[in-house]
């Protein structure tokens, strides 16, 4: 792997800056690609070894599907992100490179939508408990879901806030976080029922769209009930059969709209595409960490 | 249509009674391309359980067959067609009808259970619908 200690330049063009230090992300991800596509470990048979994959889920529009077209290049954040939020209805997964080996892809990315939930969670999260998964990455954007075909104004929450855009907008947040430990709770309880030693990666999303109160952020991830979750996990398992590490990150920078074109949100004010950057890179080099702890380094 | 809803107030711009015969008329199309491909390759498979009596008769049975299964051919290439100009739209209606199950404002939580199911059906059956082969088995 590149050294993940990367040395920003400080390119005077900026655009060349962006472009040079992506194209060293690309390099570190590939990397980190063909690894969560299945590395034997010492004492696994050839059938464990192919086995074990990594599951990604989330609620609803907080970026799993963007994070997975990222990860396989199916998508380039500095250049051609994709503008309508697309639900996905089904289980989806995702082929990683490097290609022609014919090996079967183990990213599978779980549709959000509490409805269908009930439809394909519970056998996937029995997977995480019967060791079908090395590793879990978790989805969160500080409430900042996508509402896809629908407008606010067509919402209950909206009809319950008076009709008022602040207060939906408020509300939503506040309920799309509720979700977001909700989900963290479910998967909490699978992975300590796991059989083998099991990673997990917290992603928190949206960097762009939360960047003003990011301290208010890291206290509602690292100090609240999310973090007292995960000590729960470690506590049950030991440090050495369960590994977490949380990042936050912004996989492209774009105002928050609904798929019927109506503004929610703002990005930031200031939140360029430098930090973007180096969100992306810190998730590199945390999914490195779990790499590393993986195979016992 | 339903009149459960008709004499109440129309709650989410009436999006209930909106949804639900769309929903109900594509899965019923959907469904109908299904069970008409499968109709087709059961005669396709006849047609060459019959080709293969018939590969001693005369000539012009065998050109018989062959335009049959030509024919066969040729129908279930316009189902497919047919699926596939429909998938977009359905698509579509379909993530419309999911949002507003997750976040809509209904009239009732018994309408929000009804959307699902009735979801549940179209997605069933689109899944089914892609899943149409255009090769057919061939006897023996
Ligand atoms: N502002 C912003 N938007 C994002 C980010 N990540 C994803 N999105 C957008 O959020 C929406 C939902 O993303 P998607 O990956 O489809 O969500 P999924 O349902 O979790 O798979 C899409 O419109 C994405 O473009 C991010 O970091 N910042």
């Amino acid at each position: 792997m590149p050294d993940p200690s990367i040395e920003w330049s400080d390119a005077e063009d900026g655009g060349k800056w962006l472009w040079d230090n992506y194209t060293r992300i690309r390099a570190v991800w590939a990397d980190l690609a063909s690894w969560m596509r299945g590395t034997r470990a010492s004492g696994e048979s050839e059938e464990e070894a192919q086995e074990p994959g990594i599951l990604i889920l989330g609620p609803g529009g907080v970026g799993k599907s963007t994070f997975a077209k990222l990860m396989t290049d199916a998508v380039h954040p500095l250049a051609d992100m994709p503008v309508q939020y697309d639900e996905s209805m089904d289980v989806e997964s995702y082929t990683l490179e490097p290609p022609g080996d014919g090996g079967e892809t183990e990213f599978v990315v779980l549709p959000g939508q509490q409805h269908r939930r009930a439809d394909s969670w519970p056998e996937l999260l029995r997977d995480v408990q019967d060791g079908r998964f090395r590793g879990a990455i978790l989805f969160s954007a500080f409430g900042h879901h996508a509402l896809g075909d629908v407008s606010y104004k067509d919402s209950a929450l909206y009809a319950e806030h008076g009709r008022k855009k602040p207060a939906f907008l408020r509300a939503f947040l506040q309920k799309c976080r509720d979700d977001e430990l909700r989900v963290l709770s479910d998967l909490a309880t699978h992975l300590k029922l796991c059989s083998r030693p099991v990673w997990m990666l917290s992603v928190v999303t949206k960097q762009d769209l939360w960047w003003n109160v990011r301290s208010a952020v890291e206290d509602h991830y690292q100090s609240g009930p999310y973090s007292a979750i995960i000590d729960e996990v470690r506590n049950h398992r030991g440090a050495k059969s369960f590994r977490h590490e949380m990042v936050f990150a912004s996989l492209i920078i774009r105002r928050l709209m609904t798929g019927r074109g109506e503004l929610l949100k703002n990005n930031v004010a200031g939140y360029d595409q430098e930090y973007q950057l180096r969100s992306l890179w810190q998730l590199a080099v945390t999914i490195d960490a779990l790499r590393q702890w993986e195979q016992g380094k | 249509m339903t009149t459960r809803t008709s004499t109440k107030k129309s709650v989410g711009n009436g999006f209930v009674e909106h949804a639900t015969p769309l929903l109900r008329e594509y899965t019923a199309k959907l469904e109908e391309s299904v069970r008409n491909a499968d109709e087709l390759h059961d005669l396709y498979y006849l047609a060459e359980l019959e080709n293969g009596e018939s590969e001693r008769g005369s000539s012009a049975s065998k050109r018989l067959q062959d335009e049959r299964r030509r024919s066969i051919r040729e129908r279930l290439a316009r189902i497919q067609s047919r699926v596939k100009k429909l998938t977009p739209a359905i698509n579509q209606l379909d993530r419309q009808v999911s949002q507003m199950i997750e976040h809509g404002e209904l009239g009732s939580e018994l309408e929000r259970v009804e959307l699902k199911l009735r979801l549940n059906e179209l997605e069933d059956m689109l899944a089914a619908a892609r899943k149409i082969k255009s090769s057919f088995p061939t006897a023996g």
